[in-house]
């Protein structure tokens, strides 16, 4: 975390702040891609899990 | 497969949250000029709204699913940083889209985090719980 935002100084230093907010907001958005797998939406409860771990 | 999804969003999270929480005092007096005395109560919506995540998030994954609940969570915090987006392109209505941020912001991120940390308990191993923490 303390890299990220000694990163987003830097960037703001450089591009300014209004794109550095625009960068994350991108990043925030990119970020709900790897959640959209069908193992974590058939997901119900967290004893799917439990479950999943016993049998294996 | 589930657990690399989770890891790699939180990163992703994370990230995001580094470029606009640490230039977001920066980005509300100088580039949006908010008043002073108008950030304060702005933030405490946000205070507010962290405690309804945690309220919420159990009920959330009980009718949705732990996983999609997840993700309904995370898609809220990324909204909320999206106002921020919205704040600049529209200052003049900037103090509503900052409420927003907050609201949806600060609530999304309780729930993402309680329920992501959850599922890290069932799907890992005892001795790989801190590594997967230690990410965040």
């Amino acid at each position: 975390m303390t890299v990220l935002i000694l990163l987003a100084v830097y960037a703001a230093k450089t591009v300014g702040v209004s794109n550095t907010v625009i960068i994350g907001a991108g990043v925030s958005r990119i970020g709900v891609a790897p959640l959209l797998t069908r193992s974590l939406l058939e997901r119900r409860t967290e004893r799917d899990g439990r479950a999943a771990r016993a049998i294996n | 497969m589930a657990m690399r999804a989770i890891i790699t969003a939180t990163f992703l999270f994370h990230v995001s949250a580094g470029f606009c929480f640490a230039t977001l005092t920066l980005f509300s007096l100088r580039d949006l000029q908010m008043r002073l005395m108008l950030m304060g109560p702005i933030i405490s919506v946000g205070g507010v709204s962290a405690l309804t995540g945690p309220l919420a998030a159990q009920r959330l994954a009980r009718r949705v699913g732990q996983g999609a609940a997840v993700m309904a969570g995370f898609v809220m915090a990324s909204r909320g940083t999206m106002m921020l987006l919205s704040a600049a392109m529209l200052p003049e209505w900037s103090v509503v889209f900052m409420v927003l941020q907050q609201l949806l912001g600060d609530a999304g991120t309780m729930v993402f985090t309680i329920l992501s940390v959850s599922l890290h308990q069932p799907l890992l191993p005892e001795d790989q719980l801190a590594r997967a923490n230690g990410l965040r």
